[in-house]
């Protein structure tokens, strides 16, 4: 795996959903049928490309050396998909999780559910569902800069600015956020998981514990959006290790 | 800032792009004002994403109307950072403006390297689009550094610069200028000083920047023609008002206030609206 992506059929197109519609890119590698599909979800206010394109490029990555399917879309209200950002909900995101699954996952093929920051939370909740549900294809789960925090609790007004104003959101998005446990959900589906995250992001290192007694983590010279190349490429190396793993295990 | 020679962490070729049909299924908040549809158009480069007005729900029923090609900036795609170029295409699209973005090649979708031919090719390719479908007109913005690509569109609607540099911003490419056109200049730490007004002056935050990496060729094509003064424009979208025809909006550059974002479509989507309604407006350089 030397990081640098190669060849890569990247395409574009519109999930349907009974109430709007997800920009989704699929990277398909070019000369080979796809092993599986990992499917990703950005973190809240970014979108499918992440930020400095970094799901972009680790889409591209994993496509071209694990052999796999990647699907990246952005979910409702967010990016280039219908929908206004200030109507998201937890429950919206993870079924547009679950619609753009049943939409690009290979059939009888292994699924990897991956998201970045919030992102991690969807895949989770998803994930869940999909197991519960008795959907075969659920291999792992990938976490990206990722802590799932459960227990939190947000002093928030009825419309409660985020970045100092780059973004608002109505008080209801922070009580459901309160409500979930991802982190339950991570281990009721029984999967295993990664968790890669930077070093220097301190809220991550924290908590990287909880997940190392119980998955695999890796820590990475950076911070917490791998924003150096080195950093970049140290992140496509431990996520295709895995993954190609995971996928000659099942083989 | 370090000096890396290496290839760019985007692929070059091979790759392929392609887009799906060019569904019309609507926006479903309709209770919005700002309800709209978006198509996207295969192209030669990268895909383009149509926002259709309110109401038409394919290209063919925009036959006549005005377009807007939207020119995202350096570092950006053509989602805009913090989305501004979204919801900046709805808000316009519900002007009876259609409105079309796309990634500049080495940014957002795009698996092609930064060329600023290429980027001067899809710029034409979205305007040989929109005149193909019967634009009335095709205006065109272009944020930062990249309002030096309006200079080379043939159009026959307004070009918008939003934030463009001033010379006096673009200092710090002195201390970078002697370097080989294909040395690869990688943010890998927040600047300060002349290096941080360098690249928000180019539309790039510098909060975000870490990691980013752009051919020093790529800035020299862009920023000779700001430090020789050929750039040219209809109008430019700055902080304060320097000189006629000058739109002001609040707060800076980068716009990254949802205040500043919905402000600032709000009056490209006048101003489009009120030249629209007068003919196309004028050239000034």
């Amino acid at each position: 795996m030397s990081g640098e992506p190669g060849p890569v059929r990247r395409h574009q197109l519109f999930t349907e959903l009974p109430t709007g519609r997800c920009l989704t890119v699929v990277d398909d590698p070019v000369e080979v049928a796809p092993r599986g599909t990992v499917v990703v979800a950005h973190d809240l206010t970014g979108d499918r490309s992440g930020p400095g394109g970094l799901l972009a490029f680790l889409a591209a990555a994993l496509c071209d050396g694990c052999q796999v399917r990647v699907v990246r879309f952005d979910t409702r209200g967010s990016g280039d998909s219908s929908g206004a950002f200030q109507d998201v909900s937890f429950a919206d995101m993870t079924e547009d999780f679950l619609a753009v699954v049943r939409a690009h996952a290979l059939a009888d093929r292994p699924l990897v559910c991956a998201g970045f920051g919030i992102g991690g939370v969807l895949a989770t909740l998803a994930v869940n569902e999909l197991v519960s549900a008795g959907d075969p294809r659920p291999r792992a789960v990938l976490l990206v800069s990722s802590r799932l925090a459960e227990g939190v609790r947000f002093d928030v007004g009825p419309v409660e600015p985020m970045r100092g104003g780059e973004f608002h959101l109505p008080e209801a998005f922070f009580r459901e956020r309160e409500s979930l446990r991802p982190r339950s959900a991570l281990l009721a589906s029984g999967l295993p998981f990664l968790l890669v995250y930077g070093a220097k992001d301190v809220e991550l290192a924290a908590c990287a514990p909880w997940f190392a007694q119980r998955g695999t983590t890796v820590a990475i010279e950076s911070g917490r959006g791998f924003e150096t190349s080195d950093a970049r490429a140290d992140l496509v190396r431990a996520c295709a290790t895995y993954v190609t793993k995971l996928l000659e295990r099942r083989s | 800032m370090t000096w890396d020679a290496r290839p760019p962490l985007i692929p070059r070729l091979p790759f392929q792009t392609r887009v799906g049909l060019a569904s019309t299924a609507g926006d479903h908040t309709l209770d919005r004002p700002l309800a709209s549809s978006t198509v996207l158009l295969e192209q030669p480069i990268e895909p383009l994403l149509v926002e259709l007005p309110p109401g038409r729900r394919d290209l063919h029923q925009c036959a006549g109307l005005p377009w807007l090609v939207m020119v995202h900036a350096l570092g950006e795609n053509r989602t805009g950072t913090n989305y501004w170029q979204a919801q900046a295409a709805r808000i316009i699209a519900a002007a009876d403006i259609v409105v079309a973005r796309f990634d500049l090649s080495g940014h957002g979708e795009s698996l092609a390297g930064m060329d600023v031919r290429t980027w001067l090719r899809q710029c034409v390719d979205a305007v040989t689009i929109a005149r193909r479908h019967r634009a009335r007109s095709v205006h065109m913005t272009a944020r930062g550094l990249h309002a030096a690509l309006l200079a080379g569109q043939d159009l026959d609607g307004v070009r918008i610069a939003v934030f463009p540099p001033r010379p006096d911003q673009l200092r710090w490419w002195s201390s970078v200028r002697d370097r080989v056109d294909s040395e690869l200049l990688e943010v890998d730490f927040s600047p300060g000083g002349e290096e941080r007004t360098f690249w928000e002056a180019c539309g790039a935050d510098t909060s975000r920047l870490r990691g980013f990496r752009v051919p020093v060729g790529v800035l020299r094509d862009l920023v000779t023609p700001f430090l020789e003064g050929s750039v040219a424009w209809t109008v430019a979208v700055t902080s304060s008002r320097e000189s006629t025809g000058t739109l002001v909006c609040g707060g800076g550059p980068l716009t990254r206030l949802e205040s500043e974002r919905s402000g600032l479509a709000h009056l490209l989507r006048e101003y489009l609206a009120r030249v629209t309604a007068r003919g196309n407006g004028g050239e000034r350089s």
